[in-house]
């Protein structure tokens, strides 16, 4: 038994969780981390929401909380790498590869090369291609210009294809 | 004379910025353009790289979100704090008044009894809050939920021998039960209610233990540092 105010925060932001998810996955490595992060995301946005500030759109205010509940963390480790080289454990190995779960380990490849981005061009592809925000959108939730926004994205796509262009996962 | 900016122009095209002429005009240049042509090309096959990324979020996470939440109790600034204790004091009225009204307990200690004895009122999920094991109790669930305006997370606890007890942790005080007898510390009290053991305390936290056995009762509130 909740109160009105819970069920209506949760109608609102759960249908955003896998946008959150999908954020914080490329945000911090651990998957510990990530839910640790996408709770904190949520109980942020239910503080505020009880105050009384509630979006006009929910996904790009659940998706700037969590960038920035995201940002605090990766400052409090002492680098970005070491919070990243935690999910090395999550690479797949190639005598395992069966076809049932070659989807599964394309995302973790794709997972591992995002890790490898400077942070900046990693949240402008999370928020762009797997958040599904525009980039003027983007640049509202990252308080970057959107020319910025745009150069970002497009240098890390380019990145990531030189590193997965010849993989036998990406024919 | 416009620069030619294969990076920009490409990342432009490929983000659905350029007006419908622009872009056309970009298409027909990319024919000719080696140097255009592949920024595109790899803009394109690392935004569907990135795209085959996404994910479902698992359904644990769903469920611990949803009791996170469930959980929070809102920080509130003073003034709210202050209002909020004048709502206790209507509160409290209205408890009084459900004693005059209800069958000789307050309704939250009656509906509580209930939860305890199988008429679940305390139902929603909830994350753990208290230890797994209390001596030898072992945690068999937790629930969060309110009660009489009382948010509260329920712990349910079983012995070797099978008996139950249950610690609610409210969020405040829960009223006391008509026919208590003091505890052994201040603000604590004893009760039998229905065939049920109560016991009751303010510290360390507000909390309402009840079971099928005053030992286990005072078992499980002396464990707790509650008696």
């Amino acid at each position: 038994v909740t109160s009105p105010v819970h069920d209506e925060f949760l109608a609102a932001t759960l249908p955003a969780l896998d946008l959150v998810y999908n954020l914080a996955r490329r945000l911090v490595g651990n998957p510990d981390d990530v839910e640790d992060l996408v709770q904190d995301t949520y109980l942020r946005a239910f503080e505020a929401w009880v105050r009384r500030r509630r979006p006009r759109r929910v996904e790009p205010w659940m998706a700037t909380i969590c960038l920035n509940a995201g940002r605090s963390r990766l400052r409090r480790a002492s680098t970005t790498r070491e919070v990243l080289d935690l999910d090395e454990e999550l690479l797949p190995d190639p005598v395992s590869v069966e076809d049932q779960v070659i989807e599964g380990i394309r995302r973790s490849v794709v997972h591992q090369a995002l890790a490898r981005l400077p942070n900046e061009q990693r949240e402008a592809i999370a928020l762009m291609d797997l958040a599904g925000f525009t980039a003027s959108e983007v640049a509202l939730i990252t308080g970057a210009p959107r020319g910025t926004v745009l150069a970002r994205v497009h240098r890390g796509r380019k990145k990531l294809a030189a590193m997965l262009e010849r993989s036998p996962l990406f024919p | 004379v416009k620069r030619h900016d294969p990076e920009g122009a490409a990342a432009r095209y490929l983000a659905g910025t350029m007006t419908g002429r622009g872009r056309r005009r970009f298409e027909g240049h990319l024919v000719d353009c080696p140097e255009c042509w592949e920024e595109v090309r790899m803009g394109g096959l690392g935004r569907s790289m990135a795209e085959s990324g996404r994910e479902l979020a698992p359904q644990s996470l769903r469920d611990r979100v949803r009791g996170a939440v469930a959980l929070a109790r809102p920080h509130r600034p003073w003034w709210r704090r202050q209002a909020g204790a004048s709502a206790a004091a209507v509160l409290v009225a209205a408890v009084v008044g459900g004693i005059v009204a209800g069958r000789g307990q307050p309704r939250a200690i009656e509906a509580l009894v209930a939860d305890f004895r199988g008429d679940r009122v305390v139902t929603g999920p909830a994350v753990p809050e208290l230890p797994a094991r209390v001596g030898d109790l072992s945690l068999v669930d937790v629930d969060a939920g309110s009660v009489e305006g009382i948010s509260l997370v329920v712990h349910r606890y079983r012995d070797p021998a099978g008996q139950l007890v249950a610690v609610y942790r409210g969020d405040r005080a829960f009223p006391t039960a008509r026919g208590a007898d003091p505890g052994p510390r201040p603000r604590t009290w004893h009760s039998e209610v229905d065939g049920t053991a109560l016991f009751c305390a303010d510290d360390p936290f507000p909390a309402l233990v009840i079971g099928e056995d005053r030992r286990v009762v005072d078992l499980a509130a002396g464990l707790l540092g509650l008696a």
